[in-house]
């Protein structure tokens, strides 16, 4: 028998005693677990992985500390010719083999015990009853590495596991810590396997280090310690450095990295500074959902310089309050008022009040009940200001024309399109008869049907003036494009800039009530075959002037367009990592960012 | 005079603050047994476990066979038979189980010598060594030490401990199987007796050094009587060291 052989072999009877044991042992641990907890919610399925799971814990927890304590000391083993590697990876072999080894036979006895034992007399662990994971096995059965590595700087064998886990627990802070904050790990798997890699290797490396080297001369307890913490700490510098970086790059990322994109951004009043978010759209958390936490940066788009706002780090929903620290809030909201009033003023909602200029300021538009709030009501395609209070049901939207609040009145098969002058424009589903067009007159409770609509028409959106936009098709085919004067029935076509009265596949405003250029024109998507194009819709020409100088397919969400610094410029961000300005009217394109 | 086969010079070693070899200087020649006299703690086995390569020094320098084992112990072990001052092998192993291991470590291995000796020696090979006498135990490992045929053997303290008839009884079954041409033996003992026995040469340690060195019949002819006796050897040695680490 060579040398390995040998090895093996007294490893094999320094422990067979043991590992005798231990086959007697894990049979009877799974015995009382079948009788013992109570069976509240339980499967059957999982009871013998968990099993395998505690034989390898037993098996860690008995073998480990003592492998390389007792060669350590005077010894035949030590004064053999040749050094300690023969002896030291006989005694890794052997935990590599029999921790496997113990994972099966402790599932074995697990499903034999569940085989023998009627099932009504037992009753399955509560642990049972969750899915094992397979990390968890793949840590015990790591921990044995470190706990044999641990033993062989001490010469009490008891304390080996806790130190192990003691160590563990410091070394893997920072790595806790990188997780912690940066939890898209599980995401990234060059990271995993590095880390992987590090929890496997480390303590191999280490701990036949510290007892091939460490322990090559008789010398005190912490000889072979002395040899392997300075390598442990070597090795371990890479993986806190990994982390530190990790962390910084997470709260601090850099907006011209391709990695990183940009949610969620503001045009600031003076027209060229910007404000967004940056997220990384690969991160995931544990539970696969894409965290909320990103960092306000502010960018400068004259110089290209940027930096953090508000401490960096933060909430993506809480941008406008970031720039409210900044700037006056309220001024933030009323710059981007969603709702003009029958005279042209401004309408927003701010602290829980509906309100407008006045000569001297803002005003409420609506007194304030203190037992009510203001939200924005939309349901079909309108978006109204509305009250709530009093019962989570009752809502009263603001009916501009009228000027005042309205009970809105629920109905499930009945779609509210647009609040017009001549009243509330309604999309009747028809189960049993065909869905139509219906005109509800709040004050009188009287309900038509619009004579100035086909059913054919399909109603996009309500102008500030009081008319609707409409286009002539209703299923999701080309069509053109009107502007409907809803109180005598006048048909405007809508034209689109060098391409007359074309039909398009669709046009939809932007939800966001930013949207609209300094002088008040609202701003909409065309859809059509090649992309979806931001336009200006210019009322009085009847005309939408496209910006051509950016067509994307997926052009969807309000927190591309960051502004307009006057009306014939927007400022966007595009395939979210650039911020571009466009013209409207024209193919003009200018890069704005990164630089 | 041939090459030394263990050749100590100025060997220091220090534990902790305690200087336990304080320039140690001693050749072992092959064909010779050598015994190294001392009284408890005067760094007799520290000095064999430095040849061995288990101890590293703090000075000086140690070859065997031009070997230094505190750099290359792997070669240096191969040349040395080592018996320890008590049976240090695991509880279940077996003379079997020794010599099974020491034939695949030892290239020089002798498995007729190894089966020899386990029968002049009346080793029981099937039980494990922990549970036999403490004298068969220190008889399965010289056996397995010398089934080795080292050309050096370390022997500490081997009969320290043994009660007298057991002493008897090793001394007699080893006695004859010291002595080879080419093998040297470095003997440690406190035991007059026995070095009076099995000496060539005698080396007295004292104060961390070797205080006399030379064939048997030169230490004790530096004796202030003129017996050639065991009581001559007493009388050097009680006069090469300090009276009272003798009597501690």
């Amino acid at each position: 028998m060579n040398r390995v052989g040998i090895n093996l072999w007294r490893e094999w009877r320094e422990n067979r005693r043991l590992l005798v044991t231990l086959l007697v042992l894990i049979p009877l641990v799974g015995l009382g677990a079948m009788f013992y907890f109570p069976a509240k919610h339980v499967g059957k399925s999982g009871f013998a992985p968990w099993m395998g799971l505690v034989a390898i814990a037993i098996t860690v927890m008995t073998t480990t500390p003592a492998l390389t304590s007792r060669d350590l000391g005077r010894s035949f083993a030590r004064r053999l010719p040749g050094t300690l590697a023969g002896p030291w990876f006989a005694k890794l072999l052997l935990v590599t083999i029999v921790t496997p080894l113990a994972f099966l036979y402790g599932a074995a006895c697990a499903e034999g015990l569940r085989l023998c034992i009627p099932e009504k007399a037992w009753r399955p662990t509560t642990l049972a009853s969750y899915e094992l994971p397979l990390w968890l096995s793949l840590a015990v059965f790591v921990g044995g590495f470190w706990v044999q590595c641990v033993s062989t700087w001490l010469r009490a064998q008891l304390i080996a596991i806790p130190a192990a886990a003691a160590l563990l627990a410091l070394l893997a802070l920072p790595v806790w810590w990188a997780v912690e904050i940066t939890p898209d790990l599980a995401y990234h798997l060059v990271d995993l396997v590095a880390v992987g890699a590090y929890l496997v290797l480390a303590p191999l490396l280490v701990g036949a280090w510290s007892f091939i080297r460490g322990g090559r001369f008789e010398g005190r307890a912490w000889t072979p310690a002395l040899a392997g913490v300075p390598l442990l700490i070597l090795l371990s510098l890479p993986v806190w450095g990994w982390s530190t970086h990790r962390v910084l790059a997470w709260r601090h990322p850099d907006p011209r990295d391709p990695g990183i994109r940009m949610v969620a951004g503001y045009l600031d009043a003076d027209g060229e500074t910007v404000w967004v978010h940056l997220l990384n759209p690969q991160t995931r958390d544990l539970m696969g959902r894409q965290p909320k936490q990103a960092i306000p940066i502010r960018i400068n788009l004259t110089t290209g310089a940027y930096e953090e706002v508000d401490g960096g780090y933060g909430s993506r929903l809480s941008l406008p309050k970031t720039i409210g620290t900044s700037t006056d809030t309220e001024l933030f909201t009323r710059q981007f008022a969603p709702w003009r009033l029958p005279d042209g003023r401004r309408a927003w909602i701010w602290n829980d009040a509906l309100r407008t200029d006045g000569p001297e300021g803002p005003v409420d538009l609506v007194a304030q009940d203190p037992e009510c709030m203001w939200t924005v009501h939309f349901r079909g395609l309108t978006r109204v200001p509305a009250r709530v209070g009093r019962g989570i049901e009752h809502y009263e939207l603001y009916d501009r024309y009228r000027d005042r609040l309205i009970p809105y009145r629920y109905e499930r098969d009945s779609l509210l399109m647009a609040i017009l002058p001549t009243g509330w424009l309604h999309w009747q589903l028809g189960f049993w008869a065909p869905s139509r067009w219906t005109l509800w007159d709040p004050l009188t409770d009287t309900t038509v049907t619009p004579p100035w609509l086909t059913d054919a028409d399909r109603v996009l959106f309500a102008t500030d003036d009081g008319r609707v936009v409409v286009r002539d098709s209703i299923q999701e085919t080309l069509g053109r494009l009107w502007i409907v004067d809803a109180t005598d029935g006048t048909r405007t076509p809508l034209g689109i800039t060098n391409r007359g009265h074309a039909p398009v596949r669709g046009l939809s405003p932007w939800s966001s009530p930013r949207l609209r250029t300094p002088s008040g024109h609202l701003a909409v998507r065309i859809h059509d075959e090649g992309g979806t194009t931001l336009a200006r819709l210019d009322l009085e020409r009847a005309l939408l002037v496209p910006a051509n100088g950016h067509t994307e397919p997926n052009l969807g969400f309000d927190p591309e367009v960051l502004g307009f610094p006057d009306d014939d410029h927007v400022i966007m961000v595009t395939n979210q990592r650039s911020i571009v300005r466009l013209r409207f009217g024209s193919s003009e394109a200018t890069h704005l960012f990164p630089r | 005079m041939s090459e030394a086969i263990l050749r100590c010079e100025n060997v220091v070693k220090r534990f902790r603050r305690q200087t336990v070899l304080d320039g140690t200087d001693l050749d072992v020649q092959p064909g010779e047994v050598t015994v190294l006299l001392g009284p408890n703690g005067v760094g007799k086995s520290t000095l064999l476990r430095c040849a061995m390569g288990l101890v590293r020094p703090d000075g000086g320098s140690i070859r065997i066979a031009g070997i230094d084992p505190a750099r290359n112990p792997g070669h240096a072990r191969e040349k040395i038979g080592y018996v320890p001052d008590v049976p240090d092998v695991s509880a279940w192993m077996t003379l079997r189980d020794v010599y099974r291991i020491c034939a695949a470590w030892y290239p020089s291995w002798d498995a007729a010598e190894a089966s020899r000796l386990a029968d002049v020696l009346a080793i029981p090979d099937r039980t494990p060594i922990a549970t036999q006498s403490r004298g068969q135990g220190m008889k399965a490992m010289l056996a397995a030490a010398l089934a080795i045929r080292p050309p050096l053997l370390l022997l500490d303290e081997p009969f320290a401990g043994l009660d007298p008839i057991a002493r008897e009884d090793v001394l007699r079954g080893i006695i004859g199987e010291l002595r080879d041409a080419d093998r040297a033996v470095l003997c440690t003992t406190h035991d007059l007796d026995v070095a009076s026995r099995i000496a060539d040469r005698v080396a007295i340690m004292a104060d961390g050094r070797i205080a006399r060195h030379g064939t048997f019949e030169d230490v004790i002819e530096r004796a202030p009587e003129s017996a050639r006796d065991v009581s001559r050897l007493r009388d050097a040695y009680v006069d090469a060291v300090d009276p009272q680490e003798v009597l501690s």
